[in-house]
């Protein structure tokens, strides 16, 4: 049976091989959504008629003996920053709801468009993606399947909460700074923040033009490789996008052989939070890290520059905006946007030549290791609203925090997984697997591992089985004769 | 690691004298209310760039933004 725990790798197997028909997949998928979404938020608009007109497209092209695509009839929903032709692009924003429609499908939307997928919908987010939390002024914040008291993660929260709730087995995140793996590792599913480049960001709106990334979030591992040989690659409309190995990430990589592991420290230690300190030691001992560490150098300065790049090269995106109508963005948004507009560009042109030397000295850990594994937030699924996080002794704002692991990683542009584990209650919590530029496949092969060892989260947790929400796997000729 | 969540405030900065010359200059009206927001986070900036200045770099290190004609 097809029903809400299935992967884009089963459903396109189903799809293809014609025991289920794409048009019925999804109408199961927007009767799922629409039911969970008054509990969730996760959902900002169901694009129901696009869905129901490219899932006809899928079934008629395999009625007619054609290859629909790898993606055949999967349904999936994109953060509502993407671009999708026809709906105007919210970023999050209240200021943008008078834009005009888009004229053009996001490039990623269009590759998984290309590749048979299914578009049913655009989801909730921090606004205009300066947020780590999914709360947001103007549409609410995205509720957290496994405790609807809870947050979602951010920025990309819909996307998480969209994809635990078994709504969509695919949804499309950006990550600045932590933006898929913050909320992958609240809401408990699989997060890859591809190598800085490898997906284009085009038809998207922009946060940080030198930090943005576009990646997937998913229900398991191999969707993951799937998601990003599909969407990944070289595109005109990207200036920053390049050629991927994508042959590389393949299933096959699954059987490679084991990669040296190793914990970072210093930085990353995280003896003074115990869940996420039980997460890095289950992932590192089941990958064979031994005792090997790395020390990721200069980790806390490169939080601090990728922390004024954002300020700044956030607030221009929307400096017109700033100076004319301030008192319309989300205030928590605003007052950083206005901070960052007003820094001077001494500050900036010293974090991005610190970059060019962070990301020289990182890439030397790379001769000796092959995965760095490293916690992906300091902590389970806060209370919606909490401001503030316990460490150790100390009480520290919780919305910079909650990206004190992903930001220095990000900055460095590498590949990063997130892999969801248990805690020992009901809530998850992530663990980054980092490599070198173009690593993917290594990093998804590392994932595959740890699922096939049985130590992982279990994503299905999150889900309610609604009657709604299942497809019987029945050969559509029989299904068609009697009538349904 | 207070350091690593929170960083030193930096000598020589004040950030009201900061924001008070420059937010005129720039077009920017800062609401009485939400003043404060923008002095702390113009602060949490201001010890950022100041931990980034603590690296000694080479002159010849270029910006990490690479542009290609």
């Amino acid at each position: 049976m097809i029903d809400a725990t299935a992967d884009c790798v089963a459903i396109s197997e189903a799809v293809r091989r014609r025991v289920v028909r794409a048009s019925d997949l999804v109408e199961a998928c927007i009767a799922r959504c629409r039911a969970a979404n008054p509990r969730l938020n996760a959902f900002t608009e169901v694009t129901a008629e696009r869905a129901r007109a490219e899932a006809a497209a899928v079934d008629r092209t395999l009625e007619a003996g054609g290859d629909p695509g790898p993606l055949a009839g999967v349904p999936y929903a994109v953060k509502n920053l993407f671009d999708v032709e026809g709906l105007v692009t919210r970023a999050g924003a209240r200021i943008t709801r008078d834009d005009p429609p888009a004229q053009r499908d996001a490039t990623a939307v269009h590759r998984l468009r290309e590749a048979g997928a299914v578009l049913v919908g655009t989801l909730n987010m921090g606004e205009f993606a300066y947020d780590f939390t999914g709360e947001n002024a103007h549409d609410g914040p995205s509720r957290n399947p496994l405790d609807t008291q809870r947050m979602s993660g951010g920025s990309s929260g819909g996307s998480a909460a969209a994809v635990t709730a078994g709504l969509v087995p695919l949804a499309l995140g950006t990550d600045t700074n932590g933006s898929i793996r913050v909320p992958a590792s609240l809401c408990g599913v699989f997060g890859l923040k591809p190598t800085f480049g490898h997906v284009s960001r085009a038809g998207t709106f922009p946060f940080v033009a030198s930090l943005d990334h576009v990646g997937p979030l998913a229900r398991s591992p191999r969707d993951l490789a799937l998601i990003y040989r599909v969407i990944g690659g070289p595109d005109p409309r990207d200036p920053v996008s390049r050629e991927i190995d994508s042959g590389a990430c393949g299933l096959e990589a699954f059987d490679a052989a084991a990669p040296r592991v190793a914990v970072a420290d210093d930085y990353f230690d995280v003896s003074d939070l115990p869940e996420a300190a039980r997460a890095v030691a289950a992932v590192a001992g089941a990958l064979e890290a031994g005792d090997r560490s790395v020390t990721v150098p200069d980790a806390w300065r490169a939080r601090a520059a990728a922390y004024v790049i954002t300020a700044v090269e956030g607030a221009q995106v929307h400096a017109a905006n700033l100076r004319s109508r301030a008192g319309a963005f989300d205030p928590d948004v605003r007052d950083r946007l206005l901070a960052g507009a007003t820094v001077p560009a001494s500050w900036y042109v010293r974090a991005q030549r610190f970059r060019r030397h962070y990301v020289e000295r990182v890439s030397a850990l790379f001769e000796s290791v092959d995965v760095i594994v490293a916690p992906a937030t300091p902590c389970v699924a806060p209370l919606l609203g909490q401001k503030t996080l316990i460490v150790g002794d100390a009480e520290v704002p919780l919305r910079p925090n909650l990206g004190l692991y992903t930001q220095p990683i990000s900055f460095a542009g590498l590949p990063v997984v997130a892999v969801p584990m248990d805690t020992g209650t009901a809530l998850p919590i992530g663990v980054q697997l980092i490599g070198p530029p173009g690593s993917e496949a290594t990093l998804v092969a590392a994932a595959e591992r740890l699922l096939r060892l049985g130590i992982l989260h279990d994503p299905d947790d999150g889900i309610d089985v609604a009657p709604a929400g299942s497809v019987e796997n029945r050969p559509v000729a029989q299904r068609t004769a009697e009538g349904d | 690691l207070p350091r690593k969540i929170v960083p030193p405030k930096p000598p020589g900065f004040d950030a009201e004298v900061w924001l008070d010359a420059t937010a005129p200059a720039l077009g920017l009206n800062i609401d009485p209310d939400w003043r404060h927001g923008v002095l702390a986070h113009l602060s949490v900036a201001a010890a950022m760039a100041a931990l980034v200045a603590e690296t000694e770099l080479d002159t010849r290190v270029e910006p990490a933004p690479v542009f290609r004609s």
